[in-house]
């Protein structure tokens, strides 16, 4: 099998060419039919009638500028977990780090929920995260833990684990639903839907922010994270202290899944397919697999969400029923191929 | 959890230039090392001249690994029992102990589609040279390991024996900037080899040797160990129970000794060294 590694001018130029498409034509698609001309009249803050103006910068453009931090954050984790598992089926969804952030998300909304008349942004930007993040890193170094031997990873339990840590977040979250008061389970509710809608300016800047973090921070680990793939000890040979890299990139993918969570609920899948989409284009290595997760990330989660809002119009369908419907049989798939390993 | 939470040890203070002309590249002294009351290597000392090829051979579970491992950084604290180029081995800061000290395997664990290039190239990671340089130096290394023409194969679909050499390619790119003070050391590196290829990688390492890189190797076959190695280390039940060139270190006693098998050995007509054959057929 040879393998042709494409200029990645060639592979970053198209897909950014891709995703700026996307970006714009989600803002001018939607089930409040605006034209273009309103709709730039609308953005460049020109006289148009209100509601056009009110859909526009406060639906549409927020909603476009999450989908893509959230996508690439998705996107960021999921191949930092695949490198570190060095193992193409680990995805935050799947070993159950998403279902460790949620329950911590709830947790957080049931015990803070009092609170949250007076001080929304309090819950929303600082405790339901942490909370998240807690719950997430907690699951991710059990579930490495529990994998990890000294010949490397072993799919099975991480899989079985993520089975295992789902069922009981699941439970557990049906548990404070049980025990929540009315306020409390209003917030959940909400929550748990899991969609974009929550776009507003305060979490699209926590979202962005986490984004730049997540990305400057990988990108330096990039070269270790190559010479991850080759095993511990090699790394460790190779001078890399191994142990460090380890506990701060478990506990970035973390604080990224922890706080997308927080945001929008869970999103499944997103962490899966694309590391694998940019492995096909430019290959395993992570100087420019991160990068071009981060693009994909947000292009796939983009459309995602346009589609979300189309399909059943004036209805919206959560974000991750969509990402899903696509993810599920690339995983399926996937599976099958892996399937003497396991 | 808390094995990943625990502190690791942050070694850069003291450390004094390594380039002392007479310091030997490997110094071990009294090293042992136990695993629940169970004495895997024992008392062990010796140490490496510059450019010397040695070969440690012995039954299964006679600590070869371990020591090796001990070696590496990979079990047991060293403390000041191991000496690299002068050294404890302790103080020397990660990212420069890679330059000089590069360790070859038995298995890797790789599953990603990197091509063969990119494995030789993973190499490069610790040294200060730019990316294109570290693609030369990686080139050349393929070269000399036999599998430049394999560069742009698919790291996963290649034979036991082809990644191999391109993991030797990766090590000998470690050590590209060593200057002299390099050790390499090798985990039974011809165990996926055919016949050919085991001659080849050790007539790399002896070349190797002549370019002042110290070679340590965990061999399974005396023979090639007898034609190649400056130098035997005989371990038994964690001992070194032997420890001298390969003529005077495989004798017919030694190897019933060590390996309670009872064997013939010749010398080669030719080229003098021994030749370790079985004595019996039954």
């Amino acid at each position: 099998m040879l393998i042709v590694r494409y200029q990645p001018r060639h592979i970053f130029v198209p897909t950014g060419l891709l995703l700026l498409a996307a970006a714009v034509g989600s803002i001018f698609i939607g089930p409040l039919p605006i034209s273009i001309q309103q709709a730039i009249k609308a953005l460049l803050n020109q006289e148009v009638a209100p509601h056009v103006s009110l859909v526009m910068q406060q639906v549409r453009v927020p909603r476009m500028l999450l989908c893509l931090a959230i996508g690439a954050i998705l996107a960021l984790s999921g191949t930092v977990m695949q490198g570190l598992f060095r193992n193409p089926l680990a995805d935050p969804g799947i070993i159950g780090v998403s279902g460790g952030a949620a329950l911590g998300a709830a947790l957080a909304i049931v015990i803070f929920a009092p609170l949250a008349e007076f001080y929304p942004l309090l819950l929303t930007l600082g405790t339901v995260p942490v909370f998240a993040f807690f719950g997430g890193s907690l699951v991710t170094f059990l579930v490495y833990q529990l994998g990890s031997n000294q010949h490397g990873t072993s799919v099975a339990i991480m899989l079985l684990a993520g089975v295992a840590i789902s069922a009981l977040a699941g439970a557990a979250l049906g548990l404070l639903n049980f025990y929540a008061d009315e306020q409390a389970l209003r917030d959940l509710a909400l929550w748990s839907m899991g969609s974009m809608a929550g776009a507003t300016w305060p979490n699209i800047a926590l979202a962005w922010g986490t984004f730049i973090t997540l990305f400057v921070c990988f990108r330096q680990d990039a070269n270790k994270l190559n010479a991850f793939l080759l095993g511990e000890p090699e790394a460790r040979h190779m001078g890399i202290q191994v142990e460090v890299l380890k506990r701060r990139l478990i506990l970035l993918c973390a604080a990224g899944v922890g706080i997308c969570v927080s945001l929008c609920g869970m999103i499944g899948f997103v962490g899966l397919i694309i590391p694998h989409l940019g492995r096909m284009l430019v290959g395993p290595n992570h100087t420019l697999l991160l990068p071009l997760s981060a693009l994909l990330g947000g292009l796939l989660l983009l459309i995602a969400d346009t589609v979300s809002r189309v399909i059943v119009a004036p209805a919206e369908l959560p974000v991750g029923i969509i990402t899903a419907l696509a993810g599920a049989p690339f995983f399926i798939t996937l599976l099958f191929q892996q399937r003497g390993k396991i | 959890m808390l094995r990943l939470l625990a502190k690791t040890p942050h070694p850069a203070h003291h450390f004094n230039d390594i380039h002392i002309p007479q310091a030997a590249p490997l110094q071990v002294s009294h090293l042992s090392y136990q695993v629940q009351q169970q004495t895997l290597v024992d008392d062990i000392s010796f140490a490496l001249k510059h450019g010397e090829l040695c070969v440690v051979l012995g039954p299964n579970g006679a600590g070869k690994s371990s020591l090796l491992k001990l070696i590496s950084g990979e079990i047991g604290l060293a403390g000041h029992n191991i000496r690299l180029f002068g050294q404890p081995r302790d103080i020397w800061p990660d990212g420069l102990l890679a330059q000089h000290l590069a360790i070859l395997p038995q298995h890797s664990q790789l599953s990603f589609a990197f091509s063969a290039l990119e494995v030789a190239q993973l190499g490069g990671l610790s040294l200060p040279v730019s990316q294109d340089k570290i693609r030369r130096i990686a080139e050349q290394n393929m070269q000399a390991t036999d599998v430049l023409h394999l560069a742009q194969r698919a790291y996963p679909s290649l034979s036991g024996g082809e990644k191999q050499r391109v993991h030797l390619a990766r090590v000998l790119t470690q050590l590209s900037n060593a200057n002299n003070h390099g050790l390499l050391i090798l985990d039974e590196p011809t165990s996926a080899l055919d016949l050919a290829q085991q001659h080849k990688v050790l007539q790399l390492c002896q070349r190797l040797c002549q370019q002042g890189i110290t070679v340590l190797m965990v061999l399974h076959d005396l023979n090639l160990a007898a034609q190649y190695a400056d130098r035997i280390l005989l371990l038994k039940s964690g001992q070194l129970r032997v420890d001298s060139a390969p003529t005077e270190a495989l004798t017919t006693e030694n190897i019933e000794q060590i390996y309670q098998y009872s064997a013939k050995v010749m010398a080669h007509p030719e080229l003098g060294y021994p030749i370790v054959m079985s004595e019996s057929n039954h």
